[in-house]
């Protein structure tokens, strides 16, 4: 009994240990990036125009990256919660590949199809991509859908689909169906995938500086910024730039934390 | 109204094989049977959420082929209830109303009708159906699948979660919702007191398979087989031989155990024959030594050695043992017949089957 409470206890010790050293690992990064930062640089580095402009450019494509990752991942993951088709662990598989791939490689991909006989038509007749605001759209799209659709399957997933069977024998059809008894339902796990995506997509680096470049006052967004300020050994502008994207992180988790907790099941 | 005929379906390693089935209009048709029986899965095959592998089922005219019914109005009640949470108790009752199209203040009408019919009217303002009662959402579920005047009403265990009151409410409740509005009812149960208040017609069901179809009674007094019979009647069944069959006066000796019951004659059975004798615990007659023999209960005397006593609501099981029968036979005796009797645990009471209360199943 004594060496079983003995066990006990060590699994208790070791279990707070990992938690509070882990903990106190990333609160000293934070901290000492926070005593880093000049007071003045705050100032200098978020209210001049170039930074304005980053920072606009930043919300914007994130945005419109995560509305359109919305839109796909939306159907997509609805239809791979609830259906079963010939091949599905396959399209599966291919939807996760740019979670696990590195953003560079997903970015360089991306190239490599743009500068393709039919990409370059495309390019050049329909819409550029290209060193473009376009591409980190593209780009940041790219990564975030497929994280989109991953946390929304786990939502309808949770959904009971009696629900849905029940409307439809009341007499709604699976459009009706999908719009007034799913979606309110998913209500809350969309947004916190929205969140999540959007998130991800204003801290996007990899693809975007791939396909997109990081031409100041161009497509410059806040990773680039931060990748050119080192570059350019700017030290203070970076850390605030840093410090902006620590911020909206926590923000977002908290947001997200709060909204998972109220998903209707 | 519906027809179920040869159907197979699966669901992973679980297998519907060859169930036939009919459920005529206006019918209360109960599917009883253990968990995992089947039963929803059955339905839902019925109701065109599975695909079947083989078979067909019709329903109101209409073959259904893997997709659910849509030519006839049918309502669903799973067993959750499936109340939509994010709709208001009121909402969530006229959502049938409002995907077809149905004229305001018919709705309205029917609204009214419904909410007395279910005494539901209080609960209609309520903004969360959280914050309802199992019974209440019951109520609620049901009323919202009567509102759009179903010809069938599916349920799927829907007195499960109840406690004893609150369930025998409903089914008094879901009788007469029954009478008012000629709905034909395919219901599942595990539960098959619920079943014997409700159906019409019972369907017994396990591992996949329809083990027999009838009325209540044809059920108690006939049990197809000995799943069936242990499966309602649970005590009382005997091994036992037929000794002797007397076409001419239609009565058969069986031995069962030490003993020599006579019964009336089962069609079919012959001599040597092994079968197990079903005896229903409530056709057991406990003689009062005061009065004289009725010509029914003269056959099959026997003195019964009372072990024990279950107290039930009304009445008691009395677990009691006969000499020469191996295993307790039940008895099923009224709290006042017991009391009149002067009985307790320990008494010894001469008892007597009835020859035509016995049942056999062939082995």
């Amino acid at each position: 009994m004594r060496r079983k409470r003995a066990y006990n206890l060590s699994f208790s010790v070791f279990s707070w240990a990992v938690l509070g050293i882990l903990t106190a690992y990333i609160s000293v990064i934070i901290l000492t990036l926070l005593l880093r930062v000049e007071g003045s640089s705050y100032g200098d580095a978020l209210l001049s125009g170039r930074s304005l402009s980053t920072i606009r450019l930043s919300l914007i494509c994130a945005t419109i990256a995560s509305v359109l990752a919305l839109f796909f991942a939306v159907p997509i993951s609805y239809l791979l919660a609830r259906k079963s088709f010939p091949g599905k662990s396959l399209v599966d598989t291919l939807l996760d590949v740019p979670i696990v791939l590195s953003p560079v490689a997903l970015g360089t991909a991306l190239l490599v199809l743009l500068s393709s006989e039919p990409g370059k038509f495309f390019e050049d007749n329909i819409v550029s991509f290209t060193f473009a605001t376009r591409g980190i759209v593209l780009a940041q799209f790219s990564i975030v859908v497929a994280l989109a659709i991953r946390s929304l399957k786990a939502v309808f997933e949770q959904i009971d689909p009696r629900y849905e069977d029940v409307a439809y024998f009341l007499g709604s059809n699976r459009w009706r169906t999908f719009l007034t008894v799913t979606l309110p339902l998913a209500r809350s796990g969309i947004v916190a995938s929205f969140i999540l995506a959007w998130a991800r997509a204003i801290g996007e680096f990899g693809a975007t500086i791939t396909v997109a470049g990081a031409v100041r006052g161009k497509t410059e967004t806040i990773p680039s910024a931060i990748y050119l300020g080192l570059a350019d050994v700017d030290i203070q502008e970076t850390l605030v730039y840093v410090l902006l994207l620590i911020s909206v992180a926590v923000t977002l988790l908290l947001a997200v934390r709060l909204l998972t907790a109220r998903v209707v099941r | 109204m519906i027809e179920v005929r040869g159907l197979c379906a699966r669901f992973d390693s679980f297998r519907l094989e060859n169930v036939d089935l009919d459920v005529a209009e206006g019918e209360h048709f109960v599917l009883v049977g253990p968990s995992g029986a089947g039963k929803t899965l059955l339905t839902e095959a019925v109701l065109g959420l599975r695909r079947h592998s083989g078979g067909e089922v019709v329903v109101g005219g209409r073959v259904v082929r893997g997709e659910p019914i849509d030519s006839v109005p049918v309502s669903y009640v799973p067993q959750d209830l499936a109340v939509f949470p994010h709709l208001s108790v009121r909402d969530n009752v006229t959502f049938g109303a409002r995907a077809r199209g149905m004229d305001p203040h018919l709705a309205r009408c029917k609204l009214e009708e419904l909410s007395s019919l279910l005494n539901i009217g209080h609960l209609l303002d309520r903004r969360s159906p959280s914050t309802l009662s199992m019974g209440e959402r019951q109520r609620v579920a049901l009323a919202r699948a009567l509102f759009i005047e179903p010809r069938v009403l599916f349920l799927d265990e829907p007195f499960s979660s109840l406690d004893y009151y609150i369930k025998r409410q409903l089914i008094e409740k879901l009788r007469e919702i029954k009478e008012t509005l000629s709905v034909t009812v395919f219901q599942v149960t595990h539960d098959h007191e619920e079943a014997f208040m409700l159906a019409d017609r019972i369907g017994v069901m396990f591992e996949g398979r329809i083990a027999q179809v009838g009325t209540p009674s044809e059920l108690q007094r006939r049990p197809a087989t000995l799943g069936v019979a242990r499966f309602l009647l649970a005590q009382n069944i005997f091994d036992g031989e037929v000794v002797e069959v007397d076409p001419g006066s239609d009565r058969v000796k069986t031995r069962v155990g030490d003993l020599l019951f006579t019964s009336t004659a089962v069609n079919g059975l012959s001599r040597g024959q092994k079968v197990s004798v079903v005896i229903r615990p409530e056709e057991v007659h406990v003689i009062r030594p005061d009065r004289p023999l009725g010509p029914k209960v003269q056959e099959n005397l026997f003195t019964a050695h009372i072990d024990s006593r279950i107290p039930i609501p009304g009445a008691y099981i009395l677990v009691t043992h006969i000499e020469g029968l191996a295993g307790p036979v039940e008895i099923h005796l009224s709290s006042c017949a017991f009391d009149d009797l002067g009985l307790e645990s320990r008494s010894t009471v001469p008892v007597s089957l009835k020859a035509e209360s016995l049942w056999f199943i062939s082995r």
